[in-house]
């Protein structure tokens, strides 16, 4: 199988040299190798992965290239980029060598432990190669967190309490976890209970957070945003939808208004007779 | 209730001949055609572009595209809170005052309660009146706006939509009686029609844009351009802090918000209308069961102005 792509690939005359990094700014991880290579790349849940490859016109004549990715998970979005842009092929002049780019975005929920993708290289003349990436699960550590209840409600000028939850679904013990929310403007969160957690691979932990809601917050929807992190990982965003209805206190003094009025109307055409 | 029927229709026959009503209508009715206009040719132009857009991808032999631009086909209607709140006030402000000063300015009022009917009765009739004129204006006005968006900008309204616009002009229609209601009672209270409708408007000044602009105000990030906080560099744990020591103050700043009745008209009509995020997914009625607080901010008022204009007028004999 490898002779056969050497062939194919000493044939379309185009170089190719892999990297793998992460968006994410860790580490890269890098592989050089003979034609075709299958480096294994490194994935993190809901950070972007990206293997770099170089392709080199070795014709003596100008030609374009055209990448096609198969095999990319339906959950998972991928794209190239040639000199800082988004792009599908690029054009190359005769012995030029240009950097592409395959950017891999990882769902936070990334089931898969490894995922294998082919890019074909497919030349204006129609020939064509294909490389094949590898990209694994980055497992050490990884959090996840689920709301309790779906249809949180509160009100405003006044405090409720919700619990989160916290998973580890990594393969090693986290320390230390917090949580941090970011809530809507003028929201205070009075407490958070316990303050840290920590959590062996597999276990669960809940955190109950409880929330002020300001008088001033008219009804709808509102969100709140929950993350979980240590010094290792953070995990990815939770939104916490909120349905605050309106404080009654309104209309409990209109009400009571009105009360007061028709009683004193009452009265007043009772003692005085209609007119 | 024929008395009450026979002042009603007398009410509305007269409004055909105040200048000042007939005036601010027809303002009304052109801002509200130029604007509804202007957001249909909006949404269109977004389609159109959107179309084009597409049938380029195609001529390309593309096959995947774009998803298709969110529009809001009630959006158009966006600009009636702000016509509404004005010149809908003013509308109903005018209508009420003259339907009490015109009364006393032609002698006619000794006239009708030297007869036998009750004060009360009158007052019903002259208000029943005025909210069959204020309701044909919110109707007409409904039917211009279904028409526009459907002949202007060629867009049809889903049943949801229609409902959601229908329930927007029973607010706006709820916004005027209140001040339709305080113009009768500040009418009726008053010995002079002239100073009555200086009084009125004086309180929907204040109502409708002083109060609103006083809970502005009073909003702690708003004291600098681009939020206080933002400029002072404050962080959002510091902001938290902070605003726990100013709930009494926030309690008073929405308390004079929820005062003004401009300000529960522009909360329900902007849900109703999806100019606000978040209720899209909601049906018509459940976001007035969200927003029934700001219906009965709406409602309650008018009442207890109705009933102390019953009581006033009852016992007044130095106005006619």
């Amino acid at each position: 199988m490898i002779r056969f792509m050497k062939k194919r690939l000493k044939a379309l005359m185009v170089g190719l040299v892999l990297v793998c990094t992460m968006s994410s700014g860790l580490q890269a991880l890098a592989v050089e190798a003979a034609f075709p290579v299958l480096p294994n790349c490194t994935m993190k849940a809901g950070e972007e992965s990206v293997a770099q490859f170089l392709i080199e016109n070795n014709d003596t004549s100008a030609h374009s290239f055209n990448f096609k990715p198969s095999n990319v998970p339906k959950d998972m979005n991928s794209y190239f980029m040639v000199d800082s842009k988004s792009a599908e092929g690029l054009l190359l002049q005769a012995s030029e060598s240009k950097e592409v780019q395959f950017h891999l975005a990882v769902p936070a929920d990334v089931a898969e432990k490894t995922v294998r993708i082919t890019i074909d290289v497919i030349r204006d003349d129609g020939v064509s190669t294909a490389v094949a990436l590898s990209f694994t699960k980055n497992s050490d550590y990884s959090v996840q967190l689920t709301g309790t209840t779906d249809n949180l409600q509160a009100v405003s000028g006044k405090t409720f309490s919700f619990d989160v939850v916290v998973t580890n679904t990594g393969d090693k013990e986290l320390n230390a976890l917090v949580l941090k929310s970011d809530l809507p403007y003028k929201w205070i969160q009075n407490s958070v209970s316990p303050e840290a957690l920590t959590l062996k691979p597999g276990e669960s932990g809940s955190y109950r957070l409880n929330v002020s809601v300001p008088i001033s917050q008219s009804s709808g929807n509102s969100t709140i945003k929950i993350t979980a992190s240590n010094e290792n990982v953070k995990s990815s965003e939770l939104p916490i939808s909120i349905r605050v209805a309106a404080n009654s206190n309104f209309v409990w003094i209109l009400g009571g208004a009105a009360l007061i009025v028709a009683a004193a109307a009452f009265i007043y055409f009772r003692k005085h007779s209609r007119r | 209730m024929n008395t009450t029927w026979v002042v009603a229709k007398k009410e509305i026959l007269d409004a055909r001949r105040n200048k000042l009503f007939i005036i601010i209508l027809a303002m009304l009715l052109l801002l509200t055609l130029v604007s509804i206009v202007l957001s249909t040719y909006q949404v269109r132009a977004s389609m159109d572009g959107y179309n084009q857009s597409i049938s380029f991808l195609k001529s390309l032999g593309k096959a995947n595209f774009p998803d298709p631009p969110k529009l809001n086909p009630l959006a158009a209607s966006k600009s009636f809170v702000n016509y509404i709140g004005m010149l809908g006030a003013l509308l109903a402000i005018v209508l009420g005052n003259y339907s009490v000063v015109k009364e006393r300015r032609n002698g006619t009022m000794r006239l009708i309660l030297s007869r036998q009917i009750f004060r009360d009765r009158l007052l019903n009739g002259k208000l029943l009146g005025n909210l069959i004129l204020l309701a044909a204006i919110c109707l007409g006005m409904f039917v211009v706006t279904m028409l526009s968006v459907l002949l202007v900008g060629k867009i049809t309204l889903s049943g949801d939509d229609i409902f959601r616009l229908l329930l927007f002009f029973l607010m706006a229609f709820l916004y005027m009686v209140f001040f339709l209601v305080l113009s009768i009672t500040v009418a009726v209270a008053t010995d002079n029609g002239n100073k009555a409708l200086l009084i009125t408007v004086i309180i929907w000044l204040v109502l409708s844009f002083v109060f609103p602009q006083i809970g502005d105000t009073m909003d702690m990030d708003n004291q600098l351009p681009g939020g206080f906080f933002a400029q002072m560099g404050i962080t959002k744990d510091a902001q938290t802090q902070i605003l726990s020591h100013f709930k009494f103050y926030e309690t008073l700043r929405d308390g004079i918000e929820e005062a003004s009745p401009v300000k529960h008209f522009e909360r329900a009509g902007f849900a109703l209308l999806n100019v606000k995020p978040g209720f899209d997914t909601y049906s018509p009625l459940g976001v007035v069961a969200i927003k029934w607080v700001d219906l009965i901010g709406l409602t309650i008022p008018s009442i207890i102005l109705w009933l102390i204009a019953y009581m006033v007028f009852h016992k007044r004999e130095d106005i006619f």
